[in-house]
């Protein structure tokens, strides 16, 4: 440094001069940032309070928390004591949320992106010119090419409100990864057989017999749904699980099934038929509660046990035995609904199969079956209903669609302009590059657009895209989820419940919560006279106010209002239920389905065979993470820094790998993974078959933590399945190679 | 020359080098923050520092926006990378976080000579904070409470962030700053530097 001069050399020489010096005016007229306080002495100890009123969102399971907080900073999360689910547990991403709260990387004031979409040069600006520029953009679109031409991609419990909102506007352009990427095919095919969404709502707690038709749970980690799990287990329950790996809960069962991936709805099939044909199925039920059962016996009757064991390559007699263990102990069978099920695009057939299942052995509102807990009623306040033209609706080439509309749709239409032009793009939440595959389509399409807005609490492979970034509140920062439900363990005491989500800290930086990010849009778009609440905090008095409650009231409570609740279990004896279908009925045959030209009953559609020399890529979930928006939390970083790729021991001899080799793959189409990952060579995995735990290798290197660690297995997926009924994204339908120093090796035994 | 003087010109420094690294915006422009930083330049002899900045543009709105993404691409969110947040326990080894106990032992040491953050104010340990109240220690006559604040506080992570803004910087502005930052806060040698 070229200073010349000492430092007490200037302050004695310059200090004469002081006065006129501009510096010294201009320092002098700064804000203050520390104000006059009476002196604490050294060592006063600031005591550690907690706070009630949290709800975690590092999953979707929102369990609800305490924060114990120290002058102001959140020091130790745990679980509330008073919640009906959770408890005090929480598990080690909920723990780490103080992590992502106080992550340096996170976003902190509205952005514009005055570079390059994918190459951001980013420029803090204010709310106000945030605001005022993505109106005038969104406000040119809907002008010029209707109020369609906005698509929304959202995701979490902040996106409910812009989702709302956008519908209002008009656009039927809304996909959320939850329903096109995840539970959307089992919700759909639930509510044509049962008339309800199952969500997760099984009673492993009180079951005989839990099957798990690919689910892995403690790798997938729910609080009190591994409570339910743990609990049947430890009452004895007899565990059976369908997963060409051999997962947490393979190791846990009773009979493992490595089946063929695809093929589970020829398994189901073949299990149903057999309880048909043994008559070990709940007869009463199926007569007084069931429709259509004799075109769904028809259907099954192909299903025998030695096709279904070549199909599904699994032994005849292990299938017969997994049959006759669940006629044994019909009713209480907990057929698992799963919860991420857009596997092959054929989905829709397998869950109809799962609810035809639960069916068949009378497992409903029973100890061990499927069950409707029921919670407190809760209130609204919404935008109220957005009306489109019909000929702007993408989804109707799938009649059995969840909400919005596919997403592969809107990112096709965006890409052809056909049948009509997509010109904005706003992700809320949701990171489509890492939840649709095909990414170089899926960033195609954000180059085509004229505007992208993104608004998210950390820089996501799809922030780099954004021209207008806007930081959200972190859910430790802000109200806006009510939750209500019952206990955990379906046979205890009957209780309900009702929490709501309330900041634990005061928010750092400028993050802003959705409803008044959407509100302040909303009077730039001339909607102001129509907005349904003010603040966040009236929105979720307005939620509580049926219960008697509000914020204040729930505060007082320490977060959670509990009272006697009602059994999940029918009268004993009673077999006879009303249903919201079209029959009124379980649709084992659905003539809803039959007339739209599918299969009324549950068929197997087969998913194309593994190329010679490949392996196809399965994915799932890693208990420390929660898919791409955990990646850069550091805490859970360490438990697991990269997802190894599980490859079959024999497979890996040929190819002449070692467990712990560092590998990349390629993929059918020749695409590469952009980083590369261990080997984690075992028996426990079927040869044709490879997986990754999903959520690693992000794009974006403003992630510090979390860049280049791991392979992101949705960069590999460009080969994928779309749902005929439900349109709904297939993605373990892409096949792969391993690469080792340069050699790209054939995956054969 | 009084003590009391020189110690006063020292905590006007600390302000105005705080104050520089306020987000910049027309008003932060007009006020003539450059002007000044070139005589402080000036009185100190560094004459490559303002030959530097007399290289930025001379345009007021081309010389905001310029330093507005540059301002954004150091201290608050960047691609590829942040350069450098101006917090102290980000710089800590084993640091990467925000508000960890070294904030809070930062807001112990405020406390301790009788002074607050502000409503609304940021952690403790951002950069300009600790400026203003080193700025604080020097009008108070506590100069002992500054050296002590400077070791235990503020010299154990501005090496990291300095290191990382010199590597980073790509206007000199911010990098002057800070330059001048560490200058007036360095443990003195035998000779005053
Ligand atoms: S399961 Fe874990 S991550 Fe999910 S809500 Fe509960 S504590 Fe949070």
């Amino acid at each position: 440094m070229g200073i010349k001069i000492s430092r007490r050399k200037f302050l004695q020489t310059a200090s004469l001069a002081a006065a006129a010096l501009p510096l010294s005016r201009l320092a002098r007229a700064a804000e203050p940032g520390l104000v006059k306080k009476p002196v604490a002495a050294p060592g006063s100890f600031t005591g550690t309070e907690t706070r009630y009123g949290g709800m975690c969102e590092m999953c979707f399971w929102r369990c609800q928390l305490t924060g114990k907080v120290r002058d102001g900073r959140l020091v130790k999360l745990e679980g509330n004591p008073k919640s009906l689910e959770n408890g005090s547990s929480i598990c080690a991403r909920g723990n780490a949320g103080i992590q992502l709260l106080y992550d340096p990387d996170r976003l902190k004031y509205p952005l514009k992106n005055v570079g390059e979409r994918g190459a951001p040069k980013w420029k803090r600006i204010s709310w106000a010119e945030a605001l005022d520029e993505a109106a005038e953009r969104l406000k040119v679109i809907q002008k010029k090419h209707g109020p369609h031409s906005v698509a929304l991609f959202p995701h979490g419990a902040s996106a409910f409100y812009p989702l709302q909102y956008f519908e209002f506007t008009g656009t039927p352009n809304i996909s959320e990864a939850s329903f096109y990427q995840c539970r959307g095919v089992r919700d759909m095919a639930y509510m044509s057989t049962f008339g309800f969404a199952p969500n997760e709502d099984v009673d492993m707690a009180n079951a005989k017999v839990i099957f798990l038709v690919g689910t892995h749970l403690g790798e997938n980690v729910h609080v009190s749904h591994l409570k339910q799990y743990l609990k049947g287990l430890e009452n004895g329950a007899k565990l059976v699980v369908l997963d060409p790996r051999f997962s947490a809960a393979a190791s846990k069962a009773d009979i493992w099934v490595p089946i063929k991936p695809g093929t589970d709805t020829a398994f189901l099939q073949a299990v149903m038929k057999r309880l048909l044909d043994t008559g070990k199925y709940d007869q009463e039920f199926v007569a007084k509660s069931c429709t259509g059962f004799d075109q769904f016996k028809e259907a099954m009757a192909h299903a025998t046990p030695e096709w279904a064991a070549k199909t599904c390559d699994v032994p005849k007699a292990q299938l017969l035995q997994v049959a006759d263990l669940l006629g044994a102990n019909l009713p209480n069978v907990a057929v698992h609904p799963g919860r991420h099920t857009t596997w092959y695009g054929n989905d829709f057939q397998r869950s109809r199969a799962q609810a035809c299942l639960t069916a068949l052995l009378g497992a409903y509102a029973v100890p061990g079956g499927l069950i409707r807990p029921k919670g407190v009623k809760l209130g609204a306040a919404s935008w109220g209903h957005g009306v489109f033209a019909q000929d702007c609706d993408l989804s109707k080439f799938w009649p059995f669609h969840p909400p919005g509309t596919p997403t592969d749709a809107i990112r096709e239409t965006t890409l052809t302009a056909k049948p009509y032009p997509i010109k904005a793009w706003i992700a809320w939440g949701q990171n489509p590059i890492q939840t649709i595959p095909d990414q170089a389509r899926t960033i195609a399409a954000l180059k085509k657009v004229d505007f992208v807005m993104v608004t998210d609490i950390m820089p996501m492979d799809i922030t780099m895209y954004a021209d207008i970034l806007l930081p959200e509140k972190t859910y430790l920062e802000r109200y806006d989820y009510v939750k209500t439900g019952m206990q955990w363990d379906p046979a205890a005491k009957p209780q309900q419940f009702v929490a709501a989500r309330m900041p634990l800290v005061e928010p750092l930086f400028e993050g802003r919560d959705s409803v008044w990010i959407v509100n302040e849009l909303a009077k730039r778009l001339g909607h102001g006279d129509k907005i349904p609440v003010a603040s966040i905090e009236e929105h979720v008095d307005k939620r509580l106010a049926p219960a008697g409650l509000s914020i204040a009231k729930l505060k007082a409570l320490e977060g959670i209002f509990t009272q006697d609740g009602v059994s999940p279990y029918a009268p004993a004896g009673k077999r006879e239920f009303e249903f919201d279908t079209e029959s009124g009925k379980v649709e084992l045959f659905s003539e809803q389905i039959d007339s739209n030209d599918f299969a009324g009953s549950p068929a197997y559609v087969p998913t194309a065979e593994v190329p010679a020399g490949y392996a196809r890529l399965v994915y799932g979930r890693s208990p420390v993470h929660s898919f791409s928006r955990t990646q850069n939390n550091i805490w859970l970083h360490h438990e697991m820094p990269e997802n190894p790729l599980w490859i079959n021991d024999r497979v890996a001899a040929k190819a002449g790998l070692k467990d712990g080799d560092r590998i990349t793959m390629v993929n059918q189409d020749g695409v590469k993974s952009r980083n590369s990952t261990v080997l984690k060579v075992t028996p426990g995995i079927r040869p044709d078959t490879v997986y990754l735990a999903h959520g690693y290798g992000s794009m974006n290197p403003e992630l510090t933590v979390g860049k280049d660690q791991g392979i992101d297995d949705q960069s590999l997926i460009t080969l994928f399945g779309i749902d005929r009924e439900t349109g709904a994204t297939g993605m373990r339908t892409s096949f792969v190679k391993v690469v080792k120093d340069g050699r790209t090796l054939e995956m054969m035994v | 020359m009084s003590e009391a003087v020189a110690n006063q010109l020292l905590a006007d420094v600390y302000r105005f080098l705080g104050r520089s690294l306020a987000y910049p915006d027309p008003a932060w422009l007009a006020a003539g923050h450059l002007v000044a930083l070139a005589e402080l330049l000036a009185e100190l002899g560094w004459d490559e520092a303002s030959r530097e900045l007399q290289s930025l543009p001379a345009a007021p709105a081309v010389l905001l926006e310029a330093l507005c993404i540059e301002h954004t691409r150091l201290f608050i969110n960047a691609f590829p990378a942040t350069v450098a947040p101006p917090y102290g326990s980000v710089h800590l080894p084993g640091g990467g976080m925000l508000n960890t106990a070294f904030t809070a032992k930062t807001r112990a040491f405020y406390r301790r000579y009788g002074f607050e953050l502000a409503n609304g104010a940021d952690l403790a340990d951002y950069l300009p904070l600790e400026l203003e109240f080193l700025a604080r220690l020097g009008e108070g006559g506590e100069e002992a409470a500054r050296e002590e604040f400077l070791a235990e506080c503020f010299r154990p992570w501005f090496g990291g962030f300095l290191a990382r803004v010199r590597a980073g910087a790509e206007l000199p502005f911010y990098r002057i700053v800070v330059e001048l930052i560490d200058f007036f806060t360095k443990e003195e040698e035998e000779d005053g530097y």
